[in-house]
């Protein structure tokens, strides 16, 4: 039987694409990204010394984390507040670890008390607005709780920026339970559901 | 009126000095029923009201007339008062906001047709009040610390012309982010739901109450048909209750663990859907087709898909089977009145050597179909996703996350070749006939697959839809072949 050949009757709009570039500007930034992320390892073997190269390979990650990462589902303010806050605090941590000194378990607790009292004071000012939004910025209190802890059961140096993690968390928890009992009493069970 | 917003202004440019004076005290009744804290979306909303007005003056309804269609009444307190609802996700909806990606978005549209060009004016008001019927899908997806969540956005939804590709990602991110999405395009408007929400029953309430509110609208009065709400009525908690938990639990549960399909020739494009096509069909005649092979409408077309995924499938492909993911809606089985995901799956397979002929492979198929669809066979896929669901709830969100988009990105759905989703008949009353052509159904593109399949009716027009991946053409070219065959004279339209 002889088949007729297949005539498509057009019934979409003519679709105006972007260019390459802006179609595939993340794809193309994550590309830029994971190349110097690999140029770096690669230098740092054949050059040898201290592994510098880790130190960069984790400033690129945070300046992905600040500047390109957006999440699918809540792309806040909050969210980004406490994700630079903590890729920075992880970042610190790391520059420690590859550099030594010893310094980090004073430093890193003052950039995550400072990202509290900057994300939980923009939490608490605009309230109504990012109420929903909130659960980045309990998990960082909830490291916050974690890192005093560590400190009064002696896991890690109790040093004054230690105290001021522990007492922004209780205060930014002690504020809004107070503040606006009901509405985040509401919040909590939506983000908690099982 | 205040001068400084868009609305009073744009009110000022489009009414004369005495329609200002009689539009002044509906607009403010319509303002103080608005309260959104995004400013932009209350001075939208005053537009919307403003634009329809213009449009039924230009169309020669009065006044008077236009604004006792818009009553103000209708709006209620859904823009006002914060809606502070929220819903967990169904059983079958957890997956997929855990698997999706920038490129990668379980999307589904219908659509309606209708015999005249669309009026945005008015469906954008058809939307502004049909969406209050359906508080559930006034909503925004967010994360919990354990699953994603469903929770209501005070927002205006807006309808917009189509200027992307069918099915494309939607942006969830921001802080009201709906969704779905209502565009129009000539004579079609279609919704578009990310599958999260809702499954295809669901989306065709949803569309068929819009198109009823549209019509009412533009002047002709609709009774209630099955399966539509009233707009009048106050929404029900059935409609968005999760009946993967009345349903009966299988003693031995079985999972979607599957081997690895064959799959079809072509390399997917980077745009992506490549090409949608439309097979408009005689319901008629396929329903004479059918009954001459003794078998279904839906048993026909899978074996026309199997005869075409033979020709388009990888050569060489050992032992690995051809393999339909055919979606049968739970709602035949439990009464339920749920608009939000309800169904399963029933697999169809055939290792090319057993495909031969349409006659000889038709029996098989429908065997395959009857023992597929049991609600015995069914209820053990669904205890056994309720069982995986209770058995994850303890892990955090931040954990499931990664491990379930790797682990979908690997498997995703290459264990089946594709999918052929059958709306069925769609009925509307009577009295909307001289106004709707037909409607149609189409799956978002998927990711290992090179093509999916979706088909509804109306009246006698069917609608046979491929969405493809790859450029290669072999898979539609066979469906044709194999449709003129039958006789069918398919009448294609798609993409270019």
């Amino acid at each position: 039987m002889q088949i007729p050949k297949m005539q498509v009757h057009v019934t979409y709009p003519e679709l105006t694409p972007h260019s390459f570039w802006r179609r595939n500007s993340r794809e193309l930034m994550r590309g830029i990204f994971v190349f110097l992320a690999y140029a770096c390892g690669l230098i740092n073997i054949v050059i040898g010394g201290i592994p510098w190269a880790v130190g960069a390979i984790g400033g690129l990650m945070v300046l992905w984390v600040a500047f390109f990462y957006r999440p699918l589902v809540e792309h806040t303010a909050i969210k980004k507040m406490t994700d630079v806050g903590a890729a920075v605090c992880l970042y610190l941590f790391l520059l420690d670890w590859v550099f030594g000194g010893g310094w980090s378990s004073f430093v890193v607790p003052i950039v995550l008390f400072a990202g509290l009292i900057i994300a939980g004071t923009f939490f608490l000012a605009y309230f109504k607005k990012q109420k929903r939004n909130f659960l980045p910025l309990f998990e960082l209190t909830l490291g916050g709780f974690v890192a005093i802890f560590c400190g009064l059961v002696g896991w890690s140096r109790l040093d004054w920026p230690l105290i001021v993690v522990g007492s922004v968390s209780l205060a930014l928890v002690v504020l809004t339970a107070a503040l606006h009992w009901k509405e985040i009493r509401v919040e909590f069970g939506k983000k908690m559901h099982r | 009126m205040a001068k400084s917003s868009p609305w009073t202004q744009r009110a000022q440019q489009v009414f004369t000095a005495e329609e200002q004076a009689q539009i002044t005290p509906y607009l403010s009744d319509v303002r103080a029923r608005i309260d959104l804290r995004e400013q932009r979306f209350v001075d939208q909303l005053m537009l919307d009201h403003v634009n329809a007005l213009r449009w039924y003056l230009d169309h020669g309804l009065p006044l008077a007339a236009a604004m006792k269609r818009l009553d103000p009444v209708q709006l209620s307190d859904f823009y006002l008062r914060e809606r502070t609802a929220w819903y967990p996700l169904d059983t079958a909806a957890k997956v997929y906001p855990l698997s999706m990606g920038l490129k990668r978005m379980m999307m589904f549209r219908t659509s309606f047709y209708l015999k005249e060009q669309v009026e945005p004016e008015i469906l954008q008001m058809a939307l502004t009040y049909t969406i209050r019927r359906f508080p559930y899908f006034a909503t925004t997806i967010k994360c919990g610390f354990f699953w994603h969540y469903i929770d209501s956005a005070m927002r205006r939804f807006a309808v917009r012309p189509e200027t992307k590709a069918p099915c494309a990602p939607i942006r969830l991110n921001a802080i009201t982010s709906p969704t779905f999405r209502v565009v129009w395009f000539a004579n079609r408007v279609s919704v578009e739901f990310f599958h999260v929400l809702t499954d295809g029953t669901g989306a065709t309430i949803f569309l068929k109450t819009l198109l009823r509110e549209y019509l009412r609208l533009l002047g002709h009065e609709v009774p209630l048909g099955e399966g539509m709400l009233n707009l009048a009525d106050a929404p029900d908690s059935h409609e968005w209750g999760d009946d993967f938990l009345i349903a009966d639990k299988h003693p031995s549960p079985e999972g979607f663990g599957d081997k690895p399909a064959l799959q079809m020739r072509g390399l997917p494009t980077l745009q992506q859907p490549s090409r949608v096509l439309h097979f408009n069909l005689s319901v008629a005649a396929l329903r004479k087709r059918a009954k001459e092979a003794g078998v279904t409408i839906t048993v026909l077309l899978l074996g026309v898909i199997m005869l075409a995924l033979k020709e388009a499938a990888e050569p060489h492909g050992g032992k690995r089977k051809l393999h339909i993911q055919l979606p049968v809606n739970m709602r035949r089985f439990y009464p339920s009145k749920t608009i939000r995901n309800f169904s399963m799956y029933c697999a169809i397979r055939l290792h090319p050597t057993e495909i031969t002929t349409l006659a000889e492979i038709l029996p098989k198929l429908a065997e395959q179909v009857r023992q597929g669809t049991t609600k015995d066979s069914l209820d053990r896929s669904m205890t056994y996703s309720s069982k995986l669901v209770s058995f994850l709830r303890f892990v955090p969100l931040i954990v499931k996350r990664p491990i379930a988009y790797l682990i979908y990105g690997k498997l995703s759905d290459g264990v089946f070749t594709t999918t052929f989703s059958n709306l069925g008949a769609v009925t509307l009353p009577r009295e909307m006939e001289p106004y709707v052509d037909k409607l149609e159904m189409t799956l978002g593109p998927p990711i290992k697959n090179r093509a999916l399949c979706s088909m509804c009716s109306y009246e006698d027009k069917a609608v046979f839809t491929v969405i493809k991946t790859t450029a290669l053409p072999v898979f539609e070219n066979a469906i044709y072949a194999q449709l003129v065959k039958l006789g069918l004279e398919p009448y294609v339209e798609g993409t270019s």
